[in-house]
């Protein structure tokens, strides 16, 4: 079994071709601006909608462990309280709550994924894995990549890198492609703002193949958006010889989802455009680096 | 004889119409001249009276040249005259009677407001609709189309006759007139003769009305002019030699055909746009402003559902010169972005290139056209379907809202809807509809509580479907004869096979093969409801049939627990086996009951389609709530797609869902898909193959808007900023903010993929 919270059918911008992407809970990160927030914790969680939301209150008189209550009006949910997160939203009666996250067998992921191998065939695409952070559940991890390259499919995955270095010669070959995310140069930045050791990262990285390596940087405000980090993890990555790097434009998709975490929003709102970053595709060409801007 | 309700909107009218060019009082009197030739006309034989009549509204119909046109053929109809469709006018002799009270409400004299009461008077007992509702509308089981009270709806017309341009251009006018001499004489053939020196009368007013437009113009539109002055001169005496002069012919042509679906253009009119411009006697500037005229001229017959000009695929018979016109016409489609025409491309294995990306280039700039039709597919399924050769079927044709004609060849009109849900919900009901506590079942429904297993419930609702399908195929073939009574559609006659050569009317055996569709409705929201009712009732045993049930009588008033389960059930459009093989297994029964009752009649065909325009939103307002979770009222599934909101999968898993039923048992079935354009164009070589791959997995037509998000919101609180927003409903395309609220809601609950 393995830890699914999505399966995202026709993703275009992540690995080649069209795909689908599997998305696996746990992180070993932080990041406040996560896209997904609700992976990064590795068991199921209660995501809440206000906007769907009646106040009928039948959740806090069907919670069996009083975990929910509405104070004020407003609903607050005690995750330390719960043992069964589906009571409560199995009687919601508008879809107000939604359970995120659940066991999936290894079979069902693989028929699920295998549903569109038509069109994988015909663009030259495959299988993504995302998270959350595939490798926080690395068994079940190698189990399903096993799977998916026992039916021939192009494997990618798309890793924070902060994993045990010695998970690599078991997994390689049946990865096709990391989509290797570097988030910063700075150990210090990396580990007070990420929760991460920029050190395994770089062992990570050097030890698996730069061709089969798309660094993905997702440059966000006042973290990492200044010319000379950036450049840095350019001329980092020529110096182990990666090819193919990505910016990837700070957005706030991950804001709603906080706010269905029922938890205020930790990072600032000061959103990139692609055009903001497209000076830096020159600025790469000196490196000898193909850089996209977007996924 | 029954009362029956004559009066009432008769076809979907989203596009506005250009009002008649004379004044009401020339309006009345034309109108009672037509009448009058009725009168006196009826002794005589169908034709002769046909003719007679038409002679009373040809020429003088015809309304002036406007200043940019290149073309010459703008008619207007009135209340009362001749026609085929409901579109334009009505079918045959004709009064549509709504329209007759607004006119006479627009009439300042008592005397002229009571000739129109004596017309109104006359028509009552002669309309040709009428007549037919007469004989087969009753209170309960079979309304008039569109009366949404009844889960059956039945009409009279003759929609989607695609035309035998070609004979037209072989034989020309005068061509045609010996032909039909040369062949032994009865009044029909007298009649067509008479029919086709009518249309000399036409293109000698035409030649007057050009001369009116000369006054005052510029050297250059006066070159315009004398062109067309020239071509009409000499296709009225000679067969077309340049591509002005075809697309003159066809156009003069279509409009006394009462024609508004015009075809294969591509091959009928390619061959003389090449030689002209190989010839170097026509430039490609002037070849586009021709097609441009044309296209202008379709947009303003405003026919909302019609305008069908089709390119492209198998079975053309000069495939170079009509991919010219191809190209011709996609460059002028993007720059136009008009509703109509609704412009089709059939795709095939040899479609070039360029003119797939010229293709998407048009869809990916918000036009919604081409409509894409998938030859690998259609061709095999129209040769099953309507038991047809492999020649024969290249020659389908899609019209209106996508039902199939073979071209030149039958008739296919769709006189006959279901409404499968509204009779789903009466079955559950004891055969008596909820929205009106009438019974509209004749014969006992089983009890809910009977039902032990999934299959009871099943069999019984095939039961009461079938007994909708006999009223169907006796309702189509009766329209028929009730047309065939009346009428002969001498003009639509003279270019179908194979008339001429029986020396009979379309309908009274001339047509090659009659054929006729069933338009169904509330297919998907059925299958889901029945899908719904297998797991939570026969397979969870969640709750029970009755609960069920009671909660959609209520319409789930205090069950809101309830309905989210129904909701949450698996739904079409998402990839799940189980629910798409019972959406499948549905189809099939439908698809296939209503097709042998064709075979059984022995009618050429009579096919469902999964077609739509807005019947399933109109009919929705008056079907009770269901249990897919709908509530009442609100609109149906569109065509072939999933209910709004419940395709949560992505594009792929919708395709796959879409490309489950098997094209081979139906006579058309559109789908819609939305995108944003930044997916649309950003993404295009990926769209491409996402599209390519639908179609290899037995995809038949797709149709294609692209939009933003926000925009159609916006749209709805600013519509004066949206005159030129395109969107595609279903069989039809129309600029948003011309279309209803409820419509819109509609084109708002579907998904749309970023």
């Amino acid at each position: 079994m393995i830890n699914v919270f999505n399966i995202e059918r026709f993703a275009t911008h992540d690995g080649p071709g069209i795909r689908t992407v599997v998305f696996l809970k746990g992180c070993p990160l932080h990041c406040p601006w996560c896209a997904n927030p609700e992976s990064q914790d590795p068991n199921p969680i209660l995501l809440y909608d206000k906007k769907k939301c009646i106040k009928c209150r039948t959740c806090e008189y069907s919670c069996p462990s009083k975990a929910i209550t509405f104070v004020d009006d407003e609903f607050h949910y005690d995750d330390s309280k719960c043992k069964n997160l589906q009571v409560c939203v199995d009687n919601c009666p508008t879809g107000a709550l939604e359970i995120s996250g659940k066991a999936m067998s290894y079979a069902d992921v693989v028929e699920e994924v295998m549903k569109d191998i038509d069109y994988y065939e015909a663009s030259d695409g495959g299988v993504t894995i995302s998270g959350g952070e595939p490798f926080t559940q690395f068994k079940s991890l190698l189990a399903l990549v096993k799977e998916f390259k026992h039916k021939n499919l192009h494997v990618a995955i798309e890793t924070c890198g902060n994993f045990s270095n010695s998970y690599i010669e078991e997994i390689d070959p049946y990865i096709d492609l990391y989509l290797f995310d570097l988030k910063h140069i700075d150990k210090n930045m990396y580990r007070e703002i990420c929760g991460g050791d920029l050190s395994i990262v770089f062992k990570n990285l050097e030890t698996i193949d730069p061709r089969k390596v798309i660094l993905r940087v997702p440059v966000i405000t006042e973290f990492n958006y200044d010319p000379k980090t950036l450049e840095a993890i350019l001329k980092y990555a020529q110096t182990i010889g990666i090819k193919k790097v990505n910016f990837l434009p700070y957005h706030l998709l991950g804001k709603s989802k906080y706010e269905r975490m029922i938890k205020p929003y930790p990072w600032n709102e000061n959103t990139l455009n692609k055009e903001d970053l497209f000076p830096y595709i020159d600025i790469a060409k000196a490196y000898d680096i193909e850089l996209k801007v977007g996924g | 004889m029954a009362k029956i309700n004559i009066d009432g909107e008769q076809n979907v009218e989203v596009s506005v119409q250009i009002p008649s060019e004379k004044t009401p009082s020339e309006q009345l009197a034309i109108m009672e001249a037509y009448t009058k030739a009725h009168q006196d006309s009826a002794g005589l034989d169908k034709a002769e009276r046909e003719i007679n009549c038409l002679k009373t509204i040809f020429p003088v119909l015809f309304r002036s040249i406007e200043e940019d046109d290149l073309l010459a053929g703008r008619l207007d109809f009135l209340p009362i005259g001749f026609g085929s469709v409901t579109s334009i006018g009505g079918v045959g002799h004709y009064c549509v009677f709504h329209k007759l009270r607004k006119f006479k409400d627009e009439l300042t004299s008592e005397e002229e407001r009571q000739r129109v009461d004596a017309l109104y008077e006359y028509w009552q007992d002669h309309d040709v609709k009428a007549i037919y509702c007469r004989d087969v509308l009753n209170d309960t089981t079979t309304g008039r189309f569109i009366d949404c009270d009844y889960p059956f709806m039945a009409t009279a017309r003759l929609s989607g006759m695609m035309l035998d341009y070609k004979k037209l251009m072989k034989y020309g006018i005068p061509g045609l007139i010996d032909l039909i001499s040369s062949k032994p004489q009865n009044a029909f053939m007298q009649s067509s003769i008479e029919s086709l020196k009518l249309l000399k009368v036409v293109i000698d007013k035409q030649v007057e009305l050009v001369h009116e437009a000369k006054q005052d113009v510029d050297a250059a539109r006066l070159a315009d002019l004398k062109l067309m002055e020239n071509d009409l001169l000499y296709i009225r005496d000679h067969t077309p030699k340049t591509f002005h002069q075809a697309l003159q012919l066809f156009w003069i042509y279509a409009m006394v055909a009462g024609v508004i679906n015009y075809g294969r253009m591509d091959d009928v009119l390619g061959p003389y746009l090449k030689r002209d411009l190989d010839e170097g006697r026509l430039s490609e500037e002037d070849a586009y402003r021709y097609v441009r005229s044309l296209w202008k001229m379709i947009e303003n017959r405003r026919t909302t559902v019609n305008g069908r000009i089709i390119v492209g695929g198998r079975g053309r018979e000069h495939v170079e010169a009509a991919d010219m016109f191809t190209r011709l016409c996609l460059r002028v489609c993007k720059d136009t972005r008009y509703v109509e025409p609704q412009f089709t491309l059939r795709i095939y294995e040899e479609t070039p290139q360029d003119i797939l990306d010229m293709a998407y280039d048009c869809i990916g700039s918000g036009a919604t056209y081409p409509t894409l039709y998938n030859d690998e597919v259609n061709v095999p399924a129209v040769e099953y379907a309507m038991r047809v050769d492999r020649k024969t079927a290249e020659q389908y044709v899609p019209f209106g809202c996508g039902e199939f004609v073979i071209t030149a060849k039958s008739v296919g009109t769709p006189n006959t809807l279901l409404n499968l849900l509204k009779i789903f919900n009466i079955t559950l009901n004891d055969g008596i509809d909820s929205m009106d506590g009438k019974r509209k079942v004749p014969f006992a429904v089983k009890p809910l509580e009977s039902y032990v297993r999934f299959d009871d419930l099943y069999s019984e609702y095939k039961k009461v479907l079938d007994y909708y399908f006999d009223l169907s195929i006796e309702a189509q073939y009766h329209s028929y004869d009730v047309m065939n009574k009346e009428v002969s559609f001498l003009f639509t006659s003279i270019l179908m096979d194979d008339c001429i050569e029986r020396g009979k009317a379309l309908l009274d055996g001339g047509v090659l093969i009659l054929g006729g569709t069933n338009e169904t409705y509330g297919n998907i929201n059925t299958s889901d409801a029945l899908y719904a009712i297998k797991t939570l009732v026969f397979e969870q045993e969640k709750y029970t049939l009755k609960e069920l049930h009671d909660a959609a009588l209520v319409n789930f008033e205090g069950h809101a627990k309830l309905r989210k389960d129904l909701l949450n059930a698996p739904k079409y459009g998402n990839d799940h086996k189980a629910c798409d093989a019972l959406a499948n297994d549905l189809f099939e029964y439908v698809a296939n009951g209503i097709r042998q009752r064709g075979i059984d009649k022995g009618m050429g065909y009579y096919l469902i389609v999964i077609s739509n325009n807005q019947t399933n939103t109109d009919w929705g307002h008056k079907t009770d709530a269901s249990l897919d979770g709908r509530l009442r009222g609100v609109f149906m599934n569109p065509a072939n797609n999933p209910q709004g909101g419940a395709a949560k999968s992505g594009p792929t898993a919708t395709l796959n869902s879409l490309a489950t039923f098997k094209a081979k048992y139906h006579g058309g079935s559109v789908q819609n898909i939305k995108f944003t354009p930044r997916m649309f164009n950003e993404d295009r070589e990926k769209i491409k193959i996402l599209f390519d791959t639908y179609f290899k997995k037995g995809g038949c037509q797709l149709m294609v808007t692209v939009v933003d998000h926000g925009i159609l919101e916006d749209a709805q609180k600013h519509p004066d900023n949206y005159p030129d927003l395109i969107v595609r409903v279903a069989g039809y395309s129309a600029v948003f903010v011309n279309l209803t609220k409820d419509i819109q809601e509609e084109l708002l609950s579907r998904e749309l993929y970023d």
